[in-house]
């Protein structure tokens, strides 16, 4: 900001001002010259009687004579160098006066025959008057018939006042007169009440009425001209003068009569200045003088603003590209500042000063920056300055880039810091060095989750990955608890895989995710409340229990899109840098969701290989029983027939017999076990009525053998799929209801669907044996078996296990125990999601779009 | 030693190896008493005197127990932990005689105090001599508790 007057006015004035002094000083001497009356004649000397005859002559109140006729004398007496002297008195003292020849000349003399016989009249008139009735402002009085009985003011010897005594008289009027010295004591005896009207001359009448409070009454009379008069014979050259002047000046418009007739008539009382002529050349060439000196003031002063704005204008611009590189330094993300040779700052920008932790630059400029920002390593050991890289730079005149090292704080904190070090030249010269830096604290936390994802968590012996990743977070972050999630069935409940809290790692726990932030995050990758998350989640147990102020939470999705778990941090703080949570929730979050598919994974793994375990287990078991028994009783039999003991023979027979007939069932069972999964038919739609009436006919034998009562739900639901495979589940479940149907007299077995919550399950429910519900985990393992007695091998039931799990379902058994029926449900969703022409359609688009 | 010979309770759920059993018994003059059940919940109801084994002059304590592992309902193993970890009974030897040649069921068995383990050979003469073997052993040396 600046304005002109900011720019030393006093040194650009003085030229100018030391000039108009010595101009005014010029003037006054040359105007003591004109005034100087060396040369005047001494001038004639002429009294004039004066009375109150306003405006024309009066005296004023300081005591002076004035008056337009004042005004016209004094002119005539400059031009003729007369002297003009005023005897003040009344209007008939001025008439003794005259007579006695103590004044030579009188004014406004109206002729009369008696006074010309000792007067003599210039032949010009002054001015023509008339007489006039005046009467107060409020009066009635109109016109001369109400004069009747009235007081009437007039001036003693005055011409108006005998003029009206006469019209009264002719009209018959009689009135008081009262006669008084002058028109003003007229007008103020109207003013003062002591009269009802008074006569005086238009002359004073119209100026004058105003100041009186009074009025015309239209009243008029008497015109009659007015002179300059001399005592006969004593004055004729001075009347005649007067003559001259009169009647140049009535007829010229801009004289001075005319003027000072005109200014006095209307009531202004200025005072008229009768300005010597030599006074006047002398103020007119003092004006010259003093207008030449101004126009050389005002060039002198343009000259000098001209000037004055160009330099101010250069100031300004430069202030502007001042501050315009101020604001460009204080703009820049980048914390700028600049040292010289010794190592002092010289400049730093408001990004520097902020982030070392400071107020104001001048905590920094002249401070050497080496000890203040860089004297120890991120260990905290020393660092020398002559180990200083950036003093190195200005030094060796070279460029530095480093990014290992650590600034300190005013609060003797560190940050992990990137700078640059570039020289400062001025042509071949080093001034210094400018340093550019900036806080990488946050792209080092990134760094460490990378570090971190790229060793899988190893850095932690003795932990496995999520519980290496939740403490990661919470140390990164600056978290009180982070959480990971494996999402349970409906996704509505989740394991926790790890829980970090309070700098120690947890008993997982199961979470029900209702109500909860966690609950919010699984429609979205990510979620971050900053802060209030507790009040905005009052059912949410963990918050409450943790007194949490912010979370974040990122969904771990798996391959297939769907949500499989999530990451959940939380603090008792509020969350401060949101950006950077998100961004390690994102780039872990990936890393994570693969982890727990592969664990999931690894587990199902897991389990199929203890089943194939226990597959060949059972195997081997349940072959090499058989094997056992043949070949002992082969061992018998020799015996036998040694002993030729039919009877043992006939028994060791049957024991082989019945070995082999195991080994033969074994075996199919295990031939249509192993086709499962491996011979696939193509998947076709097919009603549920017709797949049943193709089941019932398979098992119809034993169903007729037994005598079983079928019952199957009338049902029009669609099932997609492999025919023959889907056919074999109810079939093995028939076979099976038969099998331990007991001895049931009245055997039944009811085939049915019915909706549970959004699930559409199947069943088939007996009155048999049913099953000790203490036994019932097992009915679904290889080669387990209830019943000994029973035919088979114990695979029909696993069997339907791994047909149901195909179609991604599950299976289980309800039984209220032994002898009271058994109801064996499943639900084969895979094969109830695709039906109809549609399925096709949506499998095109997805290929199109590279879905599928 | 008391004059009663002690009971033998055989646990078997496959009735020729159960035949096997008694027969070679019979062969080698071992005049030991046998009582057969055919799975493991059956050996505990027997062994508890449940469900039909009440009466202890057709169920008594036996002295001895061949138990095989595979078996229905209730497997060996969960008959053995029963057994072992119930101190009215934990001292009846309990002698595995099972198919089963695997290096678990060995160790799980041993693990519950099984105080023999025995896998059938499917070699005849084998089976045969193993099953004289474990009565001259078990019924003539071994010194029962009871």
């Amino acid at each position: 900001m600046f304005t002109p007057r900011h720019i030393k006015p006093a040194k650009m004035n003085r030229p100018v001002r030391t000039l108009s002094i010595r101009m005014l000083f010029f003037c006054c001497l040359l105007g003591a010259l004109v005034q100087s009356p060396a040369w005047a004649e001494a001038p004639q000397l002429i009294r004039i009687g004066a009375f109150n005859f306003y405006p024309g002559i009066f005296q004023d109140t300081d005591g002076a004579i004035k008056g337009f006729y004042v005004d016209a004398l004094a002119e005539v007496a400059k031009r003729e160098n007369l002297r003009i002297e005023y005897v003040y008195g009344s209007w008939a003292e001025g008439l003794e006066r005259i007579q006695s020849g103590e004044v030579d000349l009188l004014t406004s003399v109206a002729y009369t025959p008696e006074r010309a016989r000792f007067l003599d009249y210039a032949k010009t008139p002054l001015l023509t008057v008339w007489g006039e009735l005046y009467v107060p402002v409020s009066s009635e009085i109109d016109n001369i018939t109400k004069m009747q009985n009235k007081r009437v003011a007039v001036m003693k010897n005055d011409f108006n006042g005998r003029s009206f005594i006469e019209l009264a008289k002719s009209f018959g009027i009689t009135c008081e007169y009262v006669e008084v010295a002058g028109f003003e004591e007229v007008f103020q005896a109207i003013a003062d009440k002591q009269v009802d009207a008074g006569v005086v001359n238009s002359t004073y009448g119209v100026p004058k009425q105003r100041e009186f409070k009074l009025r015309s009454t239209g009243v008029v009379f008497n015109p009659f001209d007015i002179y300059f008069a001399a005592a006969k014979n004593k004055n004729a050259a001075l009347l005649n003068l007067l003559d001259d002047y009169l009647k140049k000046w009535r007829t010229q418009e801009d004289s001075i009569y005319l003027k000072a007739r005109e200014r006095w008539a209307h009531g202004t009382i200025e005072k008229v200045q009768v300005i010597p002529h030599w006074l006047l050349l002398a103020v007119g060439f003092l004006g010259f003088i003093t207008l030449l000196a101004i126009a050389f003031i005002v060039l002198l002063r343009r000259q000098v603003a001209r000037t004055t704005h160009a330099i101010v204008q250069r100031e300004a611009s430069l202030r502007a590209s001042n501050e315009m590189t101020r604001l460009l330094l204080d703009s820049t993300a980048e914390a700028i500042f600049g040292l010289d040779l010794h190592g002092i700052c010289t400049f730093c920008n408001a990004a520097c000063v902020r982030i070392l932790g400071y107020e104001h630059a001048d905590q920094l400029v002249g401070k050497n920056m080496h000890e203040l920002i860089h004297y120890a390593r991120g260990d905290g050991s020393p660092l020398h300055d002559r180990d200083c890289v950036i003093l190195q730079s200005a030094f060796n005149a070279k460029n530095s880039h480093v990014v290992d090292e650590v600034f300190w704080r005013s609060d003797r904190t560190s940050f992990p810091v990137e700078y640059w070090g570039h020289p400062i030249r001025r042509g071949d010269k080093i001034l210094g060095t400018v340093v550019t830096f900036v806080d990488i604290t946050d792209r080092r936390q990134l760094e460490e989750s990378y570090v971190f994802l790229s060793q899988s968590g190893y850095q932690y012996p003795g932990e496995n990955f999520f519980e290496a990743l939740a403490r990661h977070i919470a140390v990164n972050l600056s978290l009180d608890c982070v959480c990971i999630y494996r999402l349970k069935g409906n996704g509505l409940l989740a394991n926790t895989e790890a829980i970090y809290h309070d700098g120690k790692l947890k008993d997982n726990i199961q979470y029900a995710l209702e109500g909860t932030p966690c609950g919010e995050v699984l429609t979205q990758t990510i979620r971050c409340y900053p802060q209030g998350v507790r009040e905005m989640f009052p059912q949410a147990s963990l918050l409450q229990e943790l007194q949490a102020e912010s979370y974040i939470g990122a969904t771990l999705w798996s391959f297939d899109g769907q949500p499989i778990g999530l990451i959940a941090g939380m603090s008792c703080k509020e969350l401060v840098n949101v950006q950077q949570a998100e961004s390690i929730l994102k780039l872990v979050s990936l890393r994570t969701a693969s982890e727990l598919e592969r664990t999931q994974a690894a587990e199902e793994l897991l389990q199929k290989n203890m089943e194939i375990e226990r597959f060949t287990y059972a195997v081997s078991h349940d072959l090499k029983s058989p094997l056992i028994t043949i070949k002992t009783f082969l061992g018998y039999l020799q015996q036998d027939l040694a002993n030729a003991n039919l009877e043992a023979i006939e028994k060791d027979m049957r024991f082989m017999r019945t070995a082999t007939e195991k080994m033969t069932r074994l075996l199919d069972e295990l031939l249509r076990m192993s086709r499962i999964g491996r011979i696939v038919s193509a998947p076709v739609n097919v009603t549920f009525t017709h797949l049943m009436e193709e089941v019932l006919a398979t098992v119809a034998g034993a169903i007729q053998s037994r005598g079983v009562d079928v019952q199957v739900q009338k049902e029009s639901l669609v099932l997609y799929g492999d025919r023959p495979r889907l056919a074999e589940i109810w079939q093995n479940l028939v076979d099976n209801a038969v099998k331990y149907m007991g001895d049931q007299q009245a055997p039944c077995i009811e085939i049915g669907i019915h909706a549970q919550g959004k699930e559409t399950v199947f069943y088939v429910r007996d009155n048999g044996m049913g099953i000790d519900p203490n036994h019932s985990h097992k009915i679904f393992g290889l080669f387990d078996k209830l019943d000994p007695q029973t035919e088979g091998a114990g695979l029909g039931l696993a069997l339907v296990k791994r047909i149901v799990e195909l179609y991604k379902g599950r299976i289980w058994v309800e039984s209220e125990g032994l002898g009271l029926g058994s109801c064996f449900q499943f639900t084969l969703p895979e094969a109830l999601n695709y039906q109809g022409e549609k399925r096709h359609e949506w499998r095109t688009n997805s290929d199109i779009t590279g879905r599928g | 030693m008391n004059g009663e010979p002690i009971v033998i309770l055989l646990a078997e759920d496959d009735p020729a190896h159960a035949e096997i059993v008694r027969r070679n018994m019979e062969n080698s003059r071992i005049a030991n008493r046998l009582e057969h059940v055919t799975d493991g919940q059956q050996a505990l109801d027997y062994l508890y005197r449940r469900n039909g084994f009440s009466d202890p002059a057709k169920s008594p304590r036996p002295g001895m127990i061949l138990l095989d592992l595979r078996m229905p309902k209730v497997d060996g193993i969960e008959v053995l932990t029963t057994v072992k970890s119930d101190p009215e009974l934990a001292r009846i030897p309990i002698v595995i005689l099972t198919t089963s040649a695997a290096e678990m069921d060995i160790a799980k068995a041993y693990d519950h105090h099984a105080n023999s383990y025995l896998v059938k050979p499917v070699d005849f003469s084998q089976f045969t001599e193993l099953l004289e073997t474990l009565g001259y052993y078990w019924l003539a040396w071994n010194q029962s508790p009871y």
